[in-house]
């Protein structure tokens, strides 16, 4: 029987029950739960007896698990750098850890210095990079990363609860009064929602050139919009979360004469991948919707890295790049609404 | 004596000037202006003094907000919506959209547009405003892409509480009706369209389809603002 790779996740919470839970489900031939672990030793003990893993006691524990060879991490971010170091300097065989990977730039260095002092793989769970849709855009990609002049990412999303309930048939969790709008949520909102399209909009960006954010503002019932300028493209984000049933995940990129536009699915939908469309000299060209999606994708990667093959994943410092974009935007993002709410 | 009953002007030079010559030559004239570009905003208003004081009528077909689509688009926006997205792809320059974004807006009933920030670069810009629709305060963004990668074309895009509303009109030379979609707890619903352009729409319609002066002046304060702009 061939070997499968044994996996420890951290946090038994929404992220490991819906997302990385149904898709290790889905490739149990090449891989196995070993362990959960979470601070609540109830909530690890009954994810581990319903997908028939251990449960262990400590973090502590889950890194001396020698059958646990890759960790998945999907605690708060506070606890992201520490875990994820802890794992590489354990000998873990990779670490696929949830976005953000971190809460402040240093926190992302040290995550790289030791993964560089390590050789330990590193994934970051943004799950769109691993999209099939893309992957298969890279060519497009490439194209337009010489000369985007505008970038346009809008993401329109009913209640998550109801995706989260779909995708792992939980009992209905509570959703609560909706994020307000005082200044610092603008913040969360950069680093929990547009994080999710951040790596592929650096890949359009000028490299070397600072952003600068220009305008930011939030609206009812939930929602932002921010102004970005780098180098001469601009870039639009804006996200709206509305009691409405339709969710829809966009981002456009265009050059003076290509355009892309990628349509996600929602977060924790299981349902194959994102279509994108690009418009190049009077011809529209569509990719997807594929099987696989980016969650898959992960593990995917992850599979063919250890298998010693060449997998198709960001290198460190793009990550700590990717981290450091999403912290800039919404730093700067922040400053303008205190300044603003200020007067 | 003047024959001519209707006057057409190309909008994309001096326009008001030559719309003050045609009203002045007679009574009862109908003066089409045929998408009106940025003139010289003071000229505009002084074509509206004109009009004010003959008997003449005044006329714009304007390629985008004129779309027949635009009227049952409005009718449908949720009273609701915080917060809408102009979207222009565009192969001319980036003044010239902005109008015709801040057309749309009047067209789609907002008021009081005011400037708040603008992010303005060689081929694309971003501009932030504020804005009432029927006295609720709500955002709007302009965003302008200079691409030749799609058809021109205008994108606006309502966002409610519980309902979303995008509408997608094409330049005139696109042999595509508009499409205005709505979204609610009802369902997904594509509004009727036909194909028929701004300018076909309004000469049928001449009789009774005639600028009023708040208009003509609404044009020019419109007109002002995308200059002060300095854009591309």
């Amino acid at each position: 029987m061939a070997h499968k790779i044994g996996v420890g996740i951290v946090g038994a919470g929404v992220v490991s029950q819906s997302i990385h839970l149904p898709v290790l489900a889905r490739r149990c031939d090449d891989f196995a739960v070993a362990a959960i672990w979470d601070v609540d030793p109830v909530a690890s003990a009954l994810l581990a007896e319903r997908c028939g893993a251990g449960s262990s006691l400590s973090f502590e524990d889950l890194l001396n698990d020698p059958q646990v060879e890759v960790l998945a991490i999907c605690s708060p971010v506070r606890f992201h750098a520490d875990q994820v170091v802890r794992g590489m300097l354990a000998g873990k065989r990779a670490i696929l850890c949830e976005k953000p990977l971190a809460t402040t730039v240093e926190e992302a260095r040290r995550i790289s210095e030791v993964a560089k002092a390590t050789g330990v793989p590193l994934l970051v769970g943004a799950m769109h990079v691993f999209d099939p849709a893309w992957i298969a855009l890279r060519d497009q990609v490439d194209l337009l990363a010489a000369g985007a002049i505008s970038i346009r990412s809008n993401i329109v999303l009913p209640p998550n609860a109801r995706f989260e309930q779909w995708a792992s048939e939980l009992d209905g969790r509570a959703t609560g009064p909706g994020p307000s709008l005082q200044p610092e949520t603008i913040r969360s909102a950069v680093l929990q929602v547009a994080i999710h399209d951040l790596p592929l909009i650096r890949a359009f960006l000028p490299k070397g050139r600072q952003i600068k954010v220009i305008a930011a503002s939030l609206h009812e019932p939930f929602g932002y919009s921010i102004s970005v300028a780098c180098g001469e493209c601009v870039l639009d984000l804006s996200a709206h979360f509305y009691s409405g049933w339709q969710p829809r995940w966009e981002l456009e990129v265009a050059s003076a004469a290509v355009a892309v536009h990628i349509e996600f699915p929602p977060s924790f939908v299981h349902a194959g991948s994102s279509v994108a469309t690009s418009w190049s000299g009077g011809r529209a060209t569509v990719l997807g919707p594929f099987e696989a999606n980016g969650y898959e994708g992960e593990w995917n990667a992850i599979h063919t890295l250890l298998r010693g093959e060449n997998a198709d994943i960001p290198p460190v410092e793009d990550i700590v790049g990717d981290f450091q974009l999403a912290l800039d935007i919404a730093e700067q993002a922040l400053t303008i609404l205190v300044r603003e709410y200020e007067q | 004596m003047d024959k001519v009953d209707v006057w057409l002007i190309d909008g994309s030079g001096a326009w008001a000037n030559a719309a003050m010559g045609c009203a002045g030559r007679g009574s009862g004239k109908i003066v089409v202006v045929v998408d009106p570009g940025m003139d010289d905003p003071d000229s505009i208003r002084q074509l509206t003094a004109v009009i004010e004081k003959g008997s003449s009528r005044i006329a714009m077909i304007e390629t985008f907000p004129g779309n027949p689509a635009l009227p049952g688009f409005l009718r449908n926006l949720a009273d609701s919506v915080s917060y809408m997205h102009f979207q222009a792809w565009t192969t001319g320059n980036q003044g010239n959209a902005v109008l015709s974004q801040l057309r749309l807006a009047r067209a789609l009933g907002l008021e009081d547009i005011s400037l708040r920030d603008i992010c303005a670069l060689p081929d694309s810009c971003l501009l932030s405003f504020q804005a009432l629709r029927s006295g609720c305060r709500l955002s709007l963004r302009f965003l302008v892409t200079a691409s030749s990668a799609l058809p021109a074309r205008h994108v606006i895009r309502g966002y409610a509480a519980d309902a979303l509303a995008i509408l997608t009109v094409y330049d005139r030379n696109t042999a595509r009706p508009a499409e205005a979609l709505l979204t609610d707890a009802s369902g997904q619903h594509l509004l009727p369209a036909i194909y028929e352009t701004a300018h076909r729409f309004m000469l049928r319609n001449l009789g009774n389809q005639t600028a009023s002066l708040t208009e003509l002046t609404a044009f020019a304060d419109d007109v002002e603002l995308t200059r002060s702009l300095g854009l591309n």
